[in-house]
């Protein structure tokens, strides 16, 4: 009885495998093959024509010894990063929190914010190029009848990577629907509650909605600097990583290294110490979040 | 040694017959459309009528866009064409693989001259260590061209332009407009425009980039001097200003100087090609690069290189050595926008008879590539990196170009410690 008991079970969970297959082929083919084989990659000296050749640690000894470029590239990362992150979530709060009070055109409002969301974002970038043209651009256009005279944006080291975060807004509305999702499971008999007290709109927000959606805010700051941290279109695209390589992402420094300088055992390599300093981090993020969150 | 190879080639044929199907040879190339595929096509038709049963070339056409990443991923996967085009700037790069056939021997059976047939530039730039890697099909050359319409609106002569630098940039200030706000309607000369690179004007100050010795330099005094002179032009100009009238164009139609905005501009001398599709009436001029102290231009190119793990070599030469006879150059130079490598088929009368044809081969004659290094091959986007340094203001020239030579010289020892 139950020998046959545990063949069902066996043969119910090799059924669930069987229909997962295709799923965990793709991923052990497309996604932990490659990987395993950077890892493999970053300790050999490989050009794509002839078979890699071991070298040891050293492509690692030459990034951290020799090549002042890539600390500069991840300098700019998480200058971009933090930068979107932290704008993007602060203004998305804010327009969640505005359609959240006017609840009658919120569907309405909600579908406009999204919508620069579903569009490619090739065109996309071609789009914010002509705004961000020094003088025929709109925001330069906008910014001189209030009497600026607006910076070069793309063509300034200075101003370049401001330019990326601010174009980064255009893919707010996700933010703003997580928000809106939020707000609503905010409930209402807390405000109630605070309002007979006596409480005023300010102090509800900071003691009722912020505590209460706080698991959201972070739920968007990290997900939101995973992504940021992919950066690479842009900086490809719309300024090829300058001026003064002040565009220069990690992302975009390793692609052009693999494919450029055909240098793929050293752009590897790279790519591991940008996982090593990625993974560490969403290590602490989540340390530091179960200490905000468990109360 | 002309026979080794007849030899070889009726070996190639004798066995054909013995064993019944044709050799083909896989070719892959950028004619992807317009009059240089016409072309492409029907030289490799004749070649396989002429070479019925026998050799039969199989080509696939790319994009530009996309060619460089399929190839560097054929040759990973080992099943890169039999032969090939790929960028003349840099064969030494591959060369120093072994994934390329070294043609020497095979030119010299087939009693091909090199130095005889091509220019002497672009086969510079095929030769790696004591062997001839590759075959300069394509090269190309920088003209100075100059809107004879502005030329006249600013009281110049539209039939003569400038011929030493001094009075480009005589005519450059003559040639400028502002618009209301003080920036550039039309600029005279923008040392930013095209294909107007620092290199060129270290060239034309006399200075060189590689030593006594054969090592890249690129903070010798005489290189300092001319970065000086090169940021005091921009600031003269305005970067600001030269960057946001640049910000206004890009390339093809959208280009400054076919928009008429730019009084003289370097270009490449395939730009004609632009002018005549984009701006069919605008009324220009072309001349040599007006310089400092001596004559300069620079070229790349396509090289046509073959792999050395082909099945097929012999028959791959024979098809090679076709598309740089004197008759198909020819043919190419009548059809594509560009230069050929073939001297003997660039000189031919007809050829010349056309001003501009002849004005461009009369460049290739003292043009220069960048000079390839096998431990830095960009060595050259270093260098422009510490020009815009300096352009921008962020360090002074002798401290941009004394980092850029700290810079290189890490690039050629992190080479040494990889290889």
């Amino acid at each position: 009885m139950r020998k046959r008991r545990s063949r069902y079970f066996r043969r119910k969970t090799l059924i669930g495998y069987l229909f997962a297959a295709p799923w965990l082929v793709g991923l052990s083919v497309f996604v932990l093959g490659p990987i395993i084989a950077t890892l493999f990659l970053s300790f050999t000296n490989y050009n794509m024509i002839n078979a890699p050749r071991w070298i040891g640690l050293t492509n690692y000894r030459i990034l951290f010894t020799l090549d002042p470029g890539f600390w500069r590239a991840l300098g700019n990362t998480l200058y971009y990063m933090f930068g979107s992150v932290f704008l993007k979530v602060f203004i998305g709060l804010l327009f969640a929190l505005l359609l959240s009070t006017a609840l009658k055109g919120m569907r309405l409002f909600r579908t406009i914010y999204f919508l620069p969301v579903v569009l490619p974002s090739i065109p996309v970038m071609f789009l914010w190029m002509m705004m961000f043209n020094p003088r025929s651009g709109l925001i330069n256009q906008v910014l001189g009848f209030v009497g600026i005279r607006g910076p070069l944006w793309l063509n300034s080291p200075d101003w370049s990577k401001p330019a990326l975060i601010l174009m980064s807004l255009w893919g707010i509305g996700g933010i703003i629907v997580i928000f809106l999702a939020g707000l609503q499971d905010v409930p209402d008999y807390l405000y109630e509650a605070a309002k007979l007290d006596g409480a005023n709109r300010v102090a509800m927000f900071w003691r009722i909605t912020i505590p209460m959606i706080m698991p959201v805010i972070f739920f968007n700051v990290v997900t939101g600097l995973i992504a940021a941290s992919q950066v690479f279109a842009e900086s490809y695209i719309m300024t090829a990583g300058g001026p003064l390589e002040s565009t220069t992402f990690v992302n975009l420094k390793i692609y052009l290294l693999a494919f450029k300088d055909v240098r793929m055992g050293y752009a590897a390599a790279m790519s591991w110490v940008m996982f090593m300093i990625l993974v560490p981090m969403t290590i602490l993020l989540f340390k530091i979040a179960k200490r905000w969150l468990d109360y | 040694m002309k026979r080794i190879f007849l030899f070889l080639l009726v070996a190639v044929i004798v066995s054909t017959f013995a064993f019944g199907a044709a050799t083909k040879v896989k070719f892959w190339h950028m004619y992807l459309s317009g009059p240089s595929k016409e072309v492409m096509d029907e030289i490799i038709a004749s070649f396989n009528e002429s070479h019925k049963g026998v050799i039969e070339v199989e080509d696939l056409a790319i994009s530009f866009w996309d060619y460089w990443d399929k190839i560097r991923v054929a040759m990973a996967a080992r099943q890169e064409p039999d032969i090939f085009l790929h960028d003349l700037g840099n064969v030494g790069m591959r060369a120093s693989t072994g994934i390329l056939l070294d043609l020497k021997p095979y030119l010299k059976a087939a009693g091909f001259d090199p130095d005889e047939v091509f220019f002497e530039g672009p086969l510079s730039m095929c030769s790696f260590k004591d062997g001839i890697y590759a075959l300069p099909l394509e090269t190309d050359v920088r003209l100075l061209f100059y809107n004879k319409g502005l030329f006249e609106q600013a009281g110049l002569d539209p039939d003569k332009p400038p011929t030493t630098w001094d009075e480009l940039l005589e005519y450059a200030g003559k040639l400028d407009v502002l618009d209301k706000n003080g920036d550039y309607d039309v600029i005279g000369f923008n040392p930013l425009y095209g294909q107007s690179y620092f290199w060129m004007y270290v060239w034309g100050n006399g200075e060189d980039f590689i030593d006594e010795n054969g090592n890249v330099v690129v903070n010798s005094p005489g290189i300092v001097g001319a970065l000086e002179e090169w940021v005091a032009l921009i600031n003269e100009l305005g970067l600001e200003k030269l960057l946001s009238f640049g910000a206004n164009f890009g390339w093809g139609p959208a280009d400054a100087f076919i928009a008429g905005k730019v009084g003289m501009g370097i270009q490449v001398g395939n730009f004609l090609a632009d002018l005549a599709t984009y701006a069919p009436d605008l009324e220009y001029g072309v001349v040599q690069i007006p310089y400092p102290k001596v004559k300069a231009t620079w070229s790349n190119g396509f090289s046509l290189e073959l792999s050395s793990r082909s099945k097929n070599k012999i028959a791959a030469v024979e098809f090679a050595l076709y598309l740089l006879s004197d008759e198909v150059q020819m043919k190419l130079a009548h059809n594509l926008s560009s230069l050929i490598g073939n001297k003997r088929a660039a000189y031919k009368s007809d050829l010349m008879f056309d001003s501009e044809w002849k004005m461009q081969i009369e460049a290739l004659e003292f043009t220069k590539f960048r000079p390839f290094v096998l431990e830095a091959p960009l060595w050259y986007e270093t260098l422009q990196k510490a020009t815009e340094e300096a352009v921008y203001g962020r360090k002074t020239p002798r401290q941009a170009l004394d980092d850029a030579q700290k810079l290189i010289e890490a690039e050629i020892k992190q080479y040494k410690m990889t290889h």
